[in-house]
Order: C-alpha cells, then sequence, then structure tokens
C-alpha cells in the first residue's frame, strides 16, 4: 500500500477508535473532506487531543514512523492541518517526507 | 434492563473518557454520567451540600492519583524520605471522605492506585519497607481495602488489571500533558466495562449457571466416537492439562456458586460414562445441576433444563467450541450471554478466567452450597413423583424453617436473595445492603428472613418477607421465595407468620400490591389462586385479620418472632 493511503487508513483507524467514546449524534464522519476541527469542526478540543495521539500511533503501528502532531502553529487559523481528513494527510505526507530525506 | 442507572464521577485527572465509555458502550447497564470538577476530590466527598450529590447517583466512581491524595508519596518520589505513618495518615484522610460519601449514593467503586511500570523507583529494593514506591503502593492499597471493607456498598476495583493488560501503552504522557489525562483511552475502555459488570452484580444481575458443551469443548475428542478411554484430558501433554485446567476452573466457580449444566448432543449413557469412570476427569456427574444430553436443538435444550432448574435465559452462559452451535443459540437465545471461544483449546482457561458474567458483591455459605442443593433437589422431585400427594411428599420430607429478623448478621445473604430473585418476588424490590437494613429499621417496618432445611439438606437462607404497618393496615412489602425452595407451602407460612404478628400488633387489614415484572407470573399465580387473599383492582390483594392464616401443618418452625 503506498505511504498516502497508510497514512489515510492510520487517521480512518484513529477516527474509528475516538468514535467509540462519542454519543452517535457526535460520531466523527471519516469522510475525506467533513470538516474535523475549526470552523464547522465536529471535533472539540479534547477530542482532538486524544485524535492527535491515537494518530501518532496508528502512524508509527502501520509505517513505523514516530511523527509529532503536537504544535499549536498547524493548529492555527490561518494552517490548520486538522481541518478535515485530506488536509491532515497532505501534512502527515509531508511530515512523513521530511522525515524520510 | 430499561431504565439507564445514574453515575458521578469524580477524579482528581481528566475522566471524560471514561464517561464517554460508560455512556455510549453498547453492554448493559446503560448509564447517564455526571462529572464532577477536575481536582476537587476531598471537596466534593466531604460536602453533602455539593449539588452533585442533588440527584442520588446509582453508582460514584472515585479515581484518583495516589500523589495527589497522598501528599507525601510525592516526597517519595523525589527520593526524600518519608514516614509510613504519615503516608498512612494522609491516605486515612482520603478513605474518611470516600466514607463519608458512601451514603450519598447507592454504591461507591473505588479505583485501586498503580503506578506506571517506567517509574523504577530504586529498582530492585524498591520493594523495601518504608523506601521504596513500590513498598508504599502496596501498603497504601492495603490501607484502603482494609480501612473500606467494613463498608456495604463500597467496592474497590483493580486499575493495575487494566493497564496490565494494556502494558506500556496503558499510561500515556503526552495525554497528561495535553490534558490531564494520565491513561491511554484503552484503559478507560477495560474500566467501563468492569465498571458495568460491578453494577450488574450490584443490581443481582450476575450470570447464575454455565450451559456446557463436551465433545473438544469439556474434553478434547469426540466420546461417542472413540469412547471415553481415548479422550484427552489430563495426563502429560498440553492439549490434556489445558482440559484439565478448564475444568479445575469450572469447578473452582461452582466453589463460589456458579451453576454447571450440560448441553450436549450425544448419547448420554455413553457421556455420563466418560464423567463417571475416565481417571482424569476433574468434574463429575454429581457437579452438574442437571443435563441435556440427546439429539435435539441445543437451543430447546437450554431452554428445557433452565426450566426444570427454574432458572431464566438471562442468568445462563452457553459454552460451545462449535461456532455454529453458538450462533444458533445466540439467535434462538439473545438473552443467553454465548462468549466467543477460542479456537485453540490452551485458550479455554483463560477465555474462562476472562469473564466478567459472574463478578458479584458477595458469597456466603448459601453460594458455596449451591450446587449440592440442586443435586438434592434432584432428589426431593424423586420423592415428589413417588409419593401420592403433596402433603405426604412434605411430610417425609420433614422441613424445619428457622424465622429471624433481618440483621448484621444475615443481611448480606438476605440483600442477595433480595437483589436476585425474579420469579417469586412480589414487587422485586431491588436496594443495597445499607438501603435495607435502613428500611427495616424505620419505625413500623418489619422484616423476617426465612431458612430452610429438610431431610435432605440445608437450603439456606432462601425466603425473605417485609411489613409496613400504618395504622389499622399492614401492608406486604417484600414477598420473596428463591425458586429453589418455592411450591412446599414456604409462601404459605410467610404470609402466616407476618398475619399473626401484624394481627397482634393491632392490623384489621393486611394488602399486597403486585408489582407485575417479565418474570414474577408465579407470585402472581400464588396470591391470585392459592393464598386465598381477595383479589381487589389495580394487582390490590387483602386479608382481613379477623381470620387467621393457616400455618402449613407439614413444616416445623423454630426461632419464630
Amino acid at each position: 500500500m503506498p505511504p498516502k493511503e497508510k497514512i489515510l487508513t492510520a487517521i480512518k483507524d484513529a477516527i474509528n477508535d475516538i468514535n467509540e467514546t462519542l454519543p452517535r449524534d457526535r460520531k466523527i464522519s471519516v469522510h475525506n473532506d467533513v470538516p474535523l476541527y475549526g470552523p464547522g469542526g465536529v471535533v472539540d478540543s479534547l477530542t482532538l487531543t486524544l485524535l492527535i495521539v491515537a494518530i501518532e500511533q496508528k502512524i508509527e503501528q502501520s509505517l513505523q514512523k514516530t511523527v509529532s502532531l503536537v504544535d499549536l502553529s498547524i493548529i492555527s487559523d490561518e494552517n490548520n492541518v486538522f481541518k478535515n481528513i485530506s488536509t491532515l494527510t497532505e501534512h502527515l505526507s509531508s511530515l512523513i517526507g521530511q522525515n524520510a530525506q | 434492563m430499561n431504565q439507564p442507572v445514574s453515575g458521578l464521577l469524580i477524579s482528581d485527572f481528566t475522566i471524560d473518557t471514561l464517561g464517554a465509555f460508560l455512556v455510549n458502550a453498547p453492554q448493559q447497564p446503560q448509564c447517564e454520567i455526571k462529572t464532577g470538577p477536575f481536582g476537587q476530590v476531598i471537596g466534593i466527598l466531604n460536602n453533602p451540600a455539593d449539588s452533585l450529590w442533588s440527584t442520588r447517583p446509582d453508582f460514584t466512581i472515585v479515581w484518583t492519583q495516589l500523589s495527589h491524595v497522598v501528599p507525601s508519596f510525592r516526597k517519595l518520589l523525589a527520593f526524600e524520605p518519608v514516614p509510613e505513618a504519615q503516608l498512612l495518615q494522609e491516605c486515612d484522610t482520603f478513605i474518611n471522605a470516600v466514607k463519608s460519601a458512601a451514603g450519598r449514593t447507592r454504591f461507591l467503586f473505588v479505583m485501586s492506585w498503580t503506578l506506571p511500570p517506567f517509574l523504577r523507583g530504586f529498582g530492585p529494593i524498591d520493594h523495601k519497607p518504608g523506601l521504596g514506591w513500590q513498598s508504599a503502593l502496596l501498603t497504601l492499597n492495603k490501607r484502603m481495602a482494609d480501612q473500606l471493607s467494613a463498608s456495604q456498598n463500597i467496592f474497590i476495583l483493580n486499575t493495575a488489571a487494566w493497564t496490565h493488560t494494556l502494558g506500556e501503552n496503558a499510561f500515556n504522557p503526552k495525554l497528561w500533558y495535553l490534558s490531564k489525562i494520565p491513561f491511554d483511552p484503552s484503559v478507560f475502555k477495560l474500566a467501563a466495562q468492569d465498571i458495568k459488570a460491578a453494577m450488574l452484580a450490584c443490581l443481582g444481575k450476575s450470570r447464575k449457571i454455565i450451559l456446557l458443551d463436551l465433545d473438544d469443548t469439556l474434553w478434547g475428542g469426540v466420546v461417542g466416537e472413540t469412547g471415553w478411554q481415548a479422550l484427552n484430558i489430563g495426563g502429560h501433554n498440553p492439549t490434556g492439562e489445558a482440559y484439565a485446567d478448564f475444568q479445575r476452573a469450572l469447578k473452582a466457580l461452582k466453589n463460589r456458586g456458579v451453576i454447571l449444566g450440560i448441553i450436549s448432543k450425544n448419547e448420554e449413557a455413553v457421556a455420563l460414562a466418560a464423567l463417571e469412570q475416565h481417571p482424569e476427569m476433574i468434574l463429575r456427574r454429581e457437579d452438574f445441576a442437571g443435563w441435556r444430553i440427546n439429539w435435539q436443538d441445543k437451543a430447546a435444550n437450554i431452554l428445557s433444563l433452565l426450566a426444570e432448574l427454574n432458572l431464566g435465559v438471562d442468568s445462563a452462559v452457553f459454552i460451545d467450541d462449535n461456532p455454529a452451535e453458538r450462533s444458533r443459540v445466540s439467535q434462538a437465545l439473545p438473552d443467553v450471554l454465548v462468549p466467543e471461544w477460542p479456537a485453540h483449546s490452551l485458550l479455554y482457561p483463560k477465555a474462562l478466567a476472562a469473564l466478567s458474567c459472574f463478578d458479584t458483591i458477595y458469597v456466603g455459605a448459601e453460594d458455596r452450597a449451591r450446587a449440592r442443593m440442586y443435586a438434592t433437589e434432584h432428589q426431593r422431585q424423586e420423592i415428589r413423583a413417588q409419593a401420592q400427594d403433596i402433603n405426604e411428599w412434605l411430610k417425609s420430607l420433614n422441613i424445619t424453617v428457622t424465622v429471624e429478623p433481618l440483621s448484621a448478621a444475615n443481611l448480606p445473604r438476605a440483600a442477595q436473595l433480595l437483589n436476585k430473585t425474579n420469579q417469586m418476588n412480589l414487587t422485586t424490590r431491588r436496594l443495597s445492603e445499607a438501603e435495607f437494613m435502613a428500611w427495616a429499621k424505620e419505625p413500623g417496618h418489619t422484616v423476617w428472613t426465612f431458612r430452610v432445611q429438610d431431610n435432605l439438606g440445608d437450603s439456606g437462607l432462601t425466603g425473605i418477607i417485609s411489613l409496613e404497618l400504618a395504622a389499622k393496615t399492614g401492608h406486604i412489602v417484600d414477598l420473596v421465595l428463591s425458586c429453589r425452595v418455592f411450591g412446599r407451602q414456604l409462601e404459605d407460612l410467610m404470609l402466616a407468620i407476618l398475619i399473626a404478628h401484624a394481627a397482634k400488633q393491632g392490623a384489621e387489614t393486611i394488602t399486597a400490591r403486585y408489582l407485575p415484572t417479565e418474570k414474577n407470573p408465579p407470585c402472581l399465580e400464588f396470591l391470585r389462586d392459592r393464598s386465598g387473599f381477595t383479589a381487589l383492582p389495580d394487582n390490590l390483594f387483602c386479608w382481613k385479620t379477623t381470620q387467621a392464616y393457616a400455618m402449613p401443618s407439614m413444616i416445623t418452625v423454630t426461632n419464630a418472632s
């Protein structure tokens, strides 16, 4: 599986784990363009924390890469990589690509 | 179980994830959760006026970190010497706060303390008393267990069981620094499962019987094909040893009151011969309360056996190595718990040990003797079949009943009976030990307990009746009789004693209001058809004390008050 697909799968697996803790009407959609965090997003700050840690763990398990999403600059309004799954996937691809160089 | 239970979470860390699992996990009971403000544990516990207690929660969780409730433990973590007395004193402050809150909730669960495995302390000398972190951890957990053991509604849940299951991933420093969550969410998921199991135990919903397949489940091999001599059980091979351990684990459950039954597609005589004659067999024929060994549908056999044993389908667990049989029973009898079962027999003992459905909050003499009681019940029914009428049968049994008021000594068993009895139960009232005793002590209230013995054995404390007396009317609040002794005129004896007492106290009328459930029609049938009470609208039944209620002549009563 290409790295980008693995990243996407890891994100969706993490979301599925987090969804176990959420009521039916607040579950996070795994569609790529549904807003996650920020304007229109369904993820609150506590859930975002759980999601960040879960994604890091899934990436480590599936790609054997250590990444860190704990960075306030990537959650800011101008540069919110958690806007949706697509933006998050791009960010992680870039991170992993940089790490590989 | 339709009504959700209400829970209150009190913690010195962010515990919302536990609340989320309790609310959203599909397992029973469904929960509604309130969470106390972060880090105010002692304050909330010590303040009865706190609004969190305004609606008395069904259960309360108190989950703390040792270094927060025992501040001196932080000094220990800094390798500073701390007198043990100081640690214990601070621990007692927390324990006293927990005790003070116990009356404001039906059940209170305190999580034991644990430390992350990466905190190595002094290493090899870390268990040295007065020095190491692990030593202090053990001492303080023991202190908490000892100090809370006398409380009737406080129970300690084992945090280490969840963190050990998840190993090094159980503790997540990132979550701690980001959100003050010390554990990985998976810890809270396991904790929620155990809290729900504990609540089911508190509510009297523990499973009571394991129904077992035989071939390749209780032993290795197919007895009908090879004969009992070739079955794999015991001996010196991995599979045989695992089957022996599985049987030992089943026997251990039997020893604490779980009933065993057999549901097997086999020739009965062939299968029973294996149980009786194989030299390595741990479980013998007499260990099983009943069996259906034939070629009929297993779901139908389960219903038949449970009916014989007077047990409901929601009290049963069915274990079978065959996925097709498990699927059939799951579909036909959704209230029977059918655990997924490992494909390899070496994992059977572990799978059995991991079941939480037998969790209990009380084990008494009646529980330990339950399997023997079912065996003697077989004998009673055989005598019944030979007797000409019920009086001849009852006379031959020579039944003796000891009647005692509710007391501290019989309270645990009485509360267990009150909470677990479904069929012969007038109102299906569920109360904790503390609630039951508090109710019994109120003016005008009386609770009697009934211990039943006969020629064949001691059935233990198997009946409860309670009276609420006001002016000239006595109201029967509880009429509870174990299905094991139902149908031996004990129900008449209980009414006779209550009515005689109430009449002496000036009551002219005795009433009983039947509250219907899915399972208690036997109580209605008794009141309506056999008790002699007058049926009134709205399931109300009435007796005038101008007429004495006849004491059954075949029962000897002792200690009647």
